[in-house]
């Protein structure tokens, strides 16, 4: 019975079904299914699965962003109910574009992928200055640190950032992922970077795979 | 052939003497090359005249597209619907903030008045400028308007607009409606403006994030409306975005010439769209033009050639502006490409 209402959950999202995909998280929450496993069991598989289709040429940004849009929408509706289940998420990610650059798309696919992975995202939003990714890092006691930049004149605003995170003493329990256009590995590993991904999915595999090694 | 008979002739699908190069007018490129900042580009039209001036000297064998340009980036048509409009010291400008939050503003909005409103008269007023100010053999050519994907996603936001699309198709449908009849407005006294005008320029990136069904409900008619009101003129279309799956619908909006990046393939594009349509492009402004060397972009200039401009109806340059560090080799090495493997007959490959 469960597995059937998980399988409808997977479903629906999939198919990009706004009011079928709320619906049916509705019902697994009514029959005391954990947020966690919806987010599991359902909502994560759904989103591969998303993500397979954007890299086939099957769905599009426009495909992408309102898959996000049902995510948001579900998230809302999971988040109360996270903070009475015993089971803890995947890590804190925090995410941002850096300072001087206003690019919001790519960035918000990977925080989307990411929580929909199971990750409990805090995402900055744009044009976020330096210490503030530093401040929200001690804040949230993140583990990942992702920044996005599609500017060659706003990427030295990583290097920045990973140097104010090693002076404040919490550079080594970080894992910093970078991403964007005009980023490369060359640059990740010159600036001192762990991980570069190329895309939201690239991101997701790399970081649940690290969470998956350490436990 | 003149560089610019060269860029017109093969805009008009024929076969030049050799394959025209072409690079897009840009405010950080000319500002870098002419040691200003690039707000003072923006701020006197004196030197962003000397500034263009300049850059076409240095490189005679360059069509810059659309040449004399009163170019303030992509804010100013957002600019003249109210957007807050952010000024970096040496960078082009930004639209802060999406105007459009609430879709609930939507169903009221009009039309700006390009005379009257934001940065429009600014821009009219340097296009004056420039235009009585240039060297006689230097003219004015081109009307420029941001096309109504862009400058919805710039108001609404990219993700909230794609998402109008779907969950508010109406609202979607009108803020289109309203940034497609201000493209043409905003064309149309801008050829009021310039003494004898040769076409108009239309870049719009965010267009290829529709989905090809999302894309030939919204953004076919909303093309097809724009090019149809300029007939007699060079219609010249920019996306760089990767525009793969929308090729076959792109040949159908009414344009003559698509300026297209490395994200869409050129051979797919030469195959299908470029049978119509003059291809110019699409050579990676930032990892070959910028970060490569010139041997690379020699290499990658004859692959491009050697696929795109079978037949004639092709421009060599880049899928988008030149980045501000681009080195000068590169552009060199660019020119002398076109020389070695772009004159006409071709084989092709």
């Amino acid at each position: 019975m469960n597995d059937e209402i998980l399988k409808n959950v997977s479903i629906r999202l999939e198919d990009l079904d706004v009011e079928g995909t709320i619906e049916e998280v509705k019902r697994a929450l009514d029959k005391e299914i954990s947020p966690f496993g919806i987010v599991k069991n359902a909502l994560s598989p759904a989103m591969d699965r998303i993500g397979q289709k954007f890299e086939r040429k099957e769905y599009f940004l426009s495909e992408l962003s309102l898959a996000a849009y049902i995510m948001k929408g579900v998230m809302d509706l999971l988040d109360p109910h996270f903070s009475v289940s015993r089971e803890g998420r995947l890590g804190k990610f925090l995410i941002g574009t850096v300072k001087g650059d206003l690019h919001d798309i790519g960035k918000s696919f990977v925080s989307m992928m990411l929580t929909s992975a199971g990750f409990e995202v805090h995402d900055l939003g744009i044009d976020v200055p330096d210490e503030r990714f530093v401040e929200k890092a001690v804040e949230i006691k993140a583990d990942f640190v992702g920044m996005s930049s599609l500017l060659t004149t706003t990427m030295p605003g990583m290097k920045r950032v990973i140097e104010l995170l090693k002076n404040n003493g919490i550079r080594e329990r970080l894992r910093i992922f970078v991403g964007g256009a005009v980023v490369t590995q060359s640059f990740a590993d010159e600036i001192g970077a762990d991980y570069y991904a190329e895309d939201a999915m690239e991101c997701v595999r790399k970081a649940r795979s690290l969470v998956m090694n350490r436990r | 052939m003149h560089p610019l008979e060269r860029f017109l002739s093969a805009a008009r699908m024929e076969a030049p003497d050799e394959v025209p190069v072409s690079l897009l007018t840009s405010a950080r490129f000319f500002s870098r090359l002419y040691g200003i900042k690039v707000f003072q580009f923006f701020h006197d039209p004196r030197l962003m005249l000397d500034a263009t001036l300049h850059t076409m000297k240095r490189f005679p064998d360059i069509v810059f597209f659309p040449g004399l340009w009163a170019d303030y980036g992509v804010v100013v048509e957002p600019s003249a619907f109210g957007s807050r409009i952010f000024w970096p010291e040496d960078y082009v400008p930004f639209v802060k903030g999406d105007l459009l939050k609430n879709p609930e503003a939507i169903p009221g909005l009009e039309p700006p008045d390009p005379k009257t409103d934001g940065l429009m008269p600014f821009v009219l007023e340097s296009i004056r400028y420039i235009q009585d100010h240039a060297p006689k053999d230097v003219k004015y050519l081109y009307a420029v308007a941001r096309g109504p994907f862009q400058v919805a996603s710039y108001m609404r936001g990219p993700t909230e607009f794609l998402v109008d699309l779907r969950v508010r198709p109406d609202i979607a449908r009108k803020l289109i409606d309203v940034c497609t009849e201000t493209a043409i407005r905003w064309l149309k006294v801008q050829l009021e403006v310039i003494n004898n005008p040769v076409g108009i320029f239309v870049p719009d990136d965010n267009a290829s994030f529709l989905s090809p069904g999302l894309f030939e409900e919204f953004g076919l008619p909303a093309y097809r409306r724009i090019f149809s009101e300029f007939d007699g003129l060079l219609k010249v279309y920019h996306n760089d975005a990767d525009s793969t799956h929308i090729l076959d619908l792109l040949t159908e909006c009414g344009f003559h010439v698509f300026n297209f990046s490395p994200a869409t393939d050129i051979r797919k594009t030469k195959e299908g769209i470029g049978q119509k349509v003059c291809l110019m492009g699409n050579i990676d402004p930032v990892n070959v033009m910028l970060r490569g060397t010139p041997e690379q972009v020699e290499a990658e200039c004859k692959r491009c050639i050697q696929i795109g401009a079978t037949g004639g109806g092709y421009i060599l340059s880049l899928g988008g502006g030149p980045s501000m560090e681009t080195p000068q080799e590169n552009v060199e090495a660019m020119v002398s490409a076109a020389k070695k493997y772009g004159k006409y007959p071709l084989l092709g490959v």
